[in-house]
């Protein structure tokens, strides 16, 4: 993969990459890129594609709300920062 | 008493006491030095959970690990992951809660590559796994934690899960049997999500008895899981002999797997059932598109992990979206990235069609491939891993690995089950081989994979802990 290409996809992903893992991931993206090419080679238009290999169907359920503020506290006590019942992050717009 | 029930009453006795349970959780512990199987070992804990039940049926009083990438209520839950390092799970897992009110005894975490990504255990921000075998080698992975524990003798089962071999290939690894069950037959709540279409919790034991009745405990439908069913049986007649498919020519396969499958043919044909050469030809794309669907699946699991709302942070950063690219910049391992960067790539407009849309498709022709080979067939054989347990640190690059997936990720990629067995030992290690039956025919792969190795020449395994010795002080 070219490291601008790489570069783009790790913007999407939202992963900051150093000079050196760059360069690496980059030749070993192009490797598996290369290996997945012989997919190419597959006959394999009229077929459907395959999502989820055994599936019951969708199942729905009633929408019932719980209050749990056990759970609750339990959750927030694992964040990095919180305010009142809130999750603290630096400000968004830079 | 013959000697499996005897050391299932030593097992019950043991966790049935607190001196005992001492002495368990200190014999874990010294055992572990040697092997790094473990994350988190807490005897004490596991008890009290399973104390709540007084249940004291066959799993009762039964101690095991638990892979940890599986959540339990107040154990760690790090899934492997600087990212995750340090985090308490606040709910257990359905798979490990149903266990634990039939009484069984969850007593340690297992080491896994990050994840769930990779082959060999040395892929873990936190220890390299050594096999029981020989520890200069590889356990194998991501299970391997799982794989030592057992084979080691600290846990008579453990609880692993299997995306694309990870159960079988480190079951192969270290001597004992792995199960892939069949797509939503164990419920994957609790389960950190790499890639979602294709995997499932797996259990491995050195005793197929006990598989089964973890299996039994476990399987069923679970509100918490949208994809969870409730298998009708595969029906077959038992008294029939059973008609295996194997393939005439293994490629790229080392000497001692090939030995390993001709043995185990050769045990098929001793139990007078039939064998039937077979070729399938669309397997030849099975690895790429795999790891397509794989990656990409994991792009999207893995884009919660922001240090927002729980787990590793970076400091210093000026803004939201900085933070979250240090985040997971610092607490990402290498494999890790490598899978979420191709994983983005694939799914980026102007390339899904040729990627991901063309494995999804390729995913049909091996399914639909596979579903006119069980009109003729009640199961398939074949070898685990094509290369024998390797050197830790000098063994298959990343790519080598991905490639020697190729026996294990067909029953990933159709969601048939699968189970790996020890067929022989060759220079003092194990040879796993697999077999891979129709959707739900469970009960039939334990029942043949019983008389296969029945008729096999036994697996010894190197365990450095029995709970009689361990109760004998």
């Amino acid at each position: 993969m070219e490291k601008e290409e790489l570069m783009i996809t790790a913007k999407q992903a939202l992963l900051e990459l150093n000079d050196e893992e760059a360069e690496h991931l980059s030749e070993e993206c192009a490797t598996m890129l290369e290996y997945m090419k012989q997919m190419d080679e597959a006959e394999v238009e009229e077929l459907e594609p395959t999502t989820y290999a055994l599936s019951d169907g969708i199942r729905l359920r009633e929408d019932i709300p719980e209050k749990n503020t056990e759970l609750r506290d339990s959750l927030l006590k694992r964040a990095g920062e919180i305010e009142g019942t809130s999750f603290k992050i630096p400000k968004v717009l830079p | 008493m013959n000697e499996f029930l005897k050391e299932q009453a030593a097992w019950k006795q043991l966790l049935s006491e607190n001196s005992t349970r001492r002495s368990y959780q200190q014999a874990l512990v010294k055992a572990d030095t040697q092997f790094h199987a473990l994350l988190e070992t807490d005897v004490e804990k596991g008890a009290l959970m399973a104390a709540a039940s007084q249940e004291t049926g066959k799993l009762g009083g039964i101690p095991f690990t638990v892979k940890d990438n599986i959540a339990v209520n107040g154990f760690q839950f790090t899934c492997g992951s600087k990212m995750l390092e340090g985090l308490i799970s606040p709910f257990t897992a359905t798979s490990v809660q149903r266990l634990t009110d039939a009484g069984a005894v969850p007593v340690a975490k297992s080491n896994l590559d990050e994840f769930g990504m990779g082959s060999s255990t040395e892929n873990s921000a936190f220890s390299i796994t050594r096999n029981p075998w020989n520890t200069d080698m590889v356990p194998g992975g991501s299970s391997g934690g799982a794989a030592a524990s057992v084979a080691s003798g600290m846990v008579p089962f453990a609880l692993g899960s299997d995306t694309g071999g990870s159960v079988r290939q480190p079951a192969a690894f270290c001597g004992v049997y792995g199960l892939k069950p069949t797509y939503g037959r164990i419920s994957r709540y609790g389960l950190a999500a790499y890639a979602s279409s294709m995997e499932s919790v797996g259990i491995l034991s050195d005793d197929l008895g006990l598989m089964r009745s973890v299996f039994q405990t476990v399987q069923g439908k679970d509100v918490h899981d949208q994809s969870s069913i409730d298998c009708r049986d595969y029906e077959y007649e038992n008294e029939k002999p059973l008609t295996i498919a194997v393939f005439r020519e293994l490629e790229g396969t080392e000497p001692e797997i090939e030995r390993g499958y001709r043995t185990a043919i050769e045990a098929v044909r001793s139990l007078g059932w039939n064998v039937k050469e077979i070729q399938l030809p669309s397997l030849a794309f099975s690895v790429p598109s795999f790891y397509t669907i794989a990656m990409a699946e994991a792009s999207a699991n893995l884009a919660r992990y922001t240090g927002v709302r729980y787990g590793y942070r970076a400091e210093g950063a000026s803004n939201q979206e900085e933070m979250v690219r240090k985040t997971r910049e610092e607490a990402f391992g290498a494999e890790v990235k490598l899978r979420i960067l191709l994983g983005t790539y694939v799914l980026r407009s102007g390339f899904q069609d040729q990627y991901y849309l063309k494995a999804q498709k390729i995913r049909t022709k091996i399914r639909r491939e596979l579903e006119r080979l069980f009109q003729e067939v009640q199961a398939v054989l074949t070898p685990v891993f094509p290369v024998m347990p390797y050197a830790s640190g000098a063994g298959l690059t990343s790519m080598q690995q991905k490639i020697a997936d190729r026996y294990t990720i067909t029953a990933n990629l159709t969601g048939i089950p699968a189970l790996s067995f020890p067929a022989c030992v060759e220079n003092g290690l194990p040879v796993g081989m697999q077999l891979m039956g129709p959707a739900c025919a469970e009960h039939l792969l334990f029942s043949a994979v019983q008389k296969l190795s029945d008729a096999l020449p036994a697996v010894q395994l190197p365990k450095v802990i029995t709970p009689q010795e361990v109760l004998n002080g």
